[in-house]
């Protein structure tokens, strides 16, 4: 069961990348080293900017070094402007249909999951 | 193949979503800056759109960055905030389209050699960069024309476009030979028949 050192950094990376490996060879059918890697490469990135990493400030984005757990409480507050709209249409646009996806695979019933 | 679209849509497109945010936004580019708000909205949302494919990630996203306590596994499908205005979307469209189309003229420009070079505009990458923009208050005349013809074969029941009756009004209005109106309503008819 998950415990905690299983969930932090150094298991949680460790597992990731097992985890990543597999996935890109299943979905493309046509395992690439550098496919996976840039997958994981992604997914790090992509959680150092959404936590905190302030022991190397901007190590991955010299151009903007905002991890945003940090910087929450300077990020602007307040009314929707058009650019915050048109950002939250597209999500509800991406999350709608990646909903759609999820059905048509049919992921669910081929496990039998008493889900939908 | 659904597999894969439901990744894209999760992954690849919401990060492009978020990059595009981001530098629209940015301070560097006169923006305001980022929304708190939104910002965690898209980092949840992330984690759960991809936590099928990636639940140790999501579930590292979901307890130490979001601070939730209970797991992933057990969060349901993101909700979107509301519907979708199809407008919003293709005003992003728009302005994404502008964006590449500046780039390509410089891309274009910084490619001249010999003659071509000499004789038009000089490219020098070293200036500091400067763009133009004109609004049009109004559709150029042949556009709004187009469109009429369009709209008269139109039948809104169906949401189809009667091509006979397209031809005919094109012809009628003498624009079945013109270079541009020609495509312009082609076009305009796949998008609407959308």
């Amino acid at each position: 069961m998950p415990s905690k050192s299983y969930l932090n950094a150094d298991g949680f990376l460790g597992r990731a990348i097992q985890l990543l490996v597999f996935i890109a060879a299943q979905l493309t059918f046509s395992f690439e080293e550098t496919v996976a890697n840039a997958a994981i490469l992604r997914l790090h990135t992509a959680a150092l900017w959404a936590e905190v990493s302030q022991s190397r400030p901007g190590a991955l984005h010299p151009a903007d070094n905002q991890e945003m757990k940090v910087t929450r409480a300077s990020l602007r507050t307040g009314d929707y402007n058009d650019f915050d709209l048109g950002f939250q249409a597209e999500m509800d646009n991406h999350i709608g249909l990646a909903y759609a996806n999820f059905e048509r695979s049919g992921c669910h019933t081929d496990l039998g999951l008493p889900w939908s | 193949m659904e597999y894969k679209e439901a990744l894209k849509r999760g992954l690849y497109d919401f990060e492009i979503a978020r990059n595009w945010y981001r530098s629209v936004t940015s301070p560097d580019n006169g923006g305001p800056g980022l929304h708190g708000d939104l910002v965690f909205t898209w980092i949840r949302n992330n984690a759960l759109l991809i936590a099928p494919f990636t639940p140790h990630f999501s579930e590292h996203v979901w307890k130490n960055i979001l601070g939730e306590t209970t797991s992933v596994q057990k969060a349901s499908f993101p909700q979107p905030s509301q519907s979708v205005d199809p407008i919003k979307l293709q005003e992003i469209e728009y302005m994404r389209g502008v964006v590449d189309s500046m780039r390509s003229a410089e891309a274009v420009l910084s490619k001249r050699k010999g003659k071509a070079a000499k004789t038009g505009p000089t490219f020098d990458p070293s200036k500091p960069k400067s763009a133009r923009v004109y609004v049009a208050t109004e559709f150029p005349e042949w556009q709004n024309k187009g469109v009429e013809l369009v709209r008269s074969a139109w039948n809104e029941q169906e949401g189809t476009i009667d091509d006979a009756k397209l031809r005919q009004a094109l012809d009628a209005a003498g624009l079945s030979k013109d270079k541009k109106a020609m495509p312009f309503c082609q076009s305009f008819k796949v998008s609407t028949c959308e």
